[in-house]
């Protein structure tokens, strides 16, 4: 008899736990529903973030033909510098020398009608 | 969650606050960095740039005033005229622009030019001033034109102003050439001095007498060039003290265009002859 008491309290016993627990499940889910919720969001604004970092990393690049001719910039003036400083004052005087060039190509004198008039045929 | 997005915020807004700060301090580096000269040689740029634009227009809007023009002598009307004053005033109106940007230009680099002789300079930049101004004046009078009388009276007063404007043009060119080439000379003249010096600290009594038999070359050809030079100089000077003959600018800066290439050639040759000597005492 107290077997079979046991057992049905046992047999109880479990019928309420699981009865607790299918009274609690709804409950936890809502819970982790709204942790999942809040770790959605907290990756989705990491991800926003990111993006607009990179974004901002990408659009402050420097194009590619920029680095390439500071690239060839920095090759010349290292160039230079290997040179001793008579060389470097003669290089100096080459530059100026191409600059003084009277073959170079000039501005002339603006092509503009210095004499706008309107004669007429009854005139002194 | 509020704790964790804010984290987070203030990681990315540091981040993004040092590539801000980066940049900025890249921006003032540059800016200190940038010399008088730099910017004196983007504004010829920018000028003449602004001068092609500005002539380009004028080539259009003179076209149409021609076309004006020889409508009224064709038709004969009020209405043709009206037209070709109102054409011709605006074309007048953009040449005084042109002019006056290849004023601005003309002086920028006169500013930029080192080897000019200071009072050539000096004079240079107070007619580049004066034509300026009468432009300046001459662009009021535009303004006012109603009529083909105040149209022939703007251009009968012009006609001294655009003589002055081709004068001055003649002159600074004269000086631009004469003064880069100059300064080339004057560099080489330093160098020419220092590289003797080196070769007569050689201690190789055979290259020494060698490389001073060179020098010797150089030396003549300097002197040669600056005698050149020097000629040219003297004529400008003297053109410009006798302000009476104004076509003398214009006839100087036509004709010396081979004399001009001469000294450009010998001052090529001298910088030849320096490297060489440069090369073997190295």
């Amino acid at each position: 008899m107290s077997n079979n008491q046991e057992s049905f309290d046992m047999q109880q016993g479990a019928i309420f736990e699981t009865a607790n627990e299918s009274l609690l499940k709804p409950a936890q889910t809502r819970v982790q529903k709204k942790s999942n919720k809040k770790l959605i969001l907290i990756v989705s604004v990491f991800i926003a973030l990111l993006v607009i970092l990179l974004l901002v990393l990408v659009m402050k690049r420097k194009p590619q033909q920029q680095i390439i001719q500071e690239a060839i910039e920095e090759e010349e003036v290292v160039k230079l510098e290997n040179l001793s400083p008579l060389e470097k004052q003669l290089k100096e005087v080459e530059q100026e020398l191409d600059l003084a060039d009277p073959s170079a190509k000039k501005i002339p004198f603006p092509q503009v009608n210095m004499n706008i008039r309107i004669e007429a045929e009854y005139d002194d | 969650m509020k704790k964790v997005i804010i984290i987070f915020l203030t990681i990315f807004s540091t981040a993004f606050t040092q590539v801000q700060a980066q940049e900025t301090a890249t921006a003032s580096a540059v800016i200190d960095g940038v010399y008088q000269k730099e910017r004196l040689a983007q504004d010829i740029k920018e000028t003449k740039r602004t001068l092609l634009g500005q002539l380009t227009e004028y080539d259009t809007l003179d076209k149409r005033y021609d076309i004006s023009l020889a409508q009224f002598y064709n038709l004969k009307t009020l209405e043709a005229l009206q037209d070709a004053v109102e054409l011709g005033k605006d074309t007048m109106f953009l040449r005084s622009q042109v002019l006056t940007t290849y004023l601005r230009l003309l002086e920028l680099q006169l500013i930029e030019v080192e080897g000019a002789e200071l009072s050539l300079k000096k004079e240079a930049l107070a007619r580049i001033e004066r034509d300026k101004n009468d432009l300046a004046l001459a662009q009021k009078q535009i303004k006012q034109i109603k009529d083909r009388e105040q149209l022939n009276q703007a251009a009968d007063e012009f006609v001294i102003t655009g003589e002055n404007i081709q004068q001055t043009a003649a002159f600074v060119n004269s000086l631009l050439s004469l003064s880069k080439l100059q300064t080339v000379y004057d560099q080489s003249e330093i160098l020419v001095k220092k590289i003797e010096d080196k070769v007569d600290n050689l201690e190789s009594a055979l290259l020494k007498a060698r490389q001073q038999s060179s020098i010797k070359e150089v030396k003549r050809l300097k002197d040669q060039t600056n005698q050149d030079l020097q000629v040219l100089w003297l004529d400008l000077v003297k053109i410009n003290q006798d302000k009476h003959d104004r076509e003398q600018y214009i006839n100087f800066n036509n004709g010396i265009s081979s004399e001009i290439n001469d000294i450009y050639g010998q001052l090529s040759q001298l910088i030849t002859y320096l490297d060489e000597v440069l090369a073997n005492v190295k």
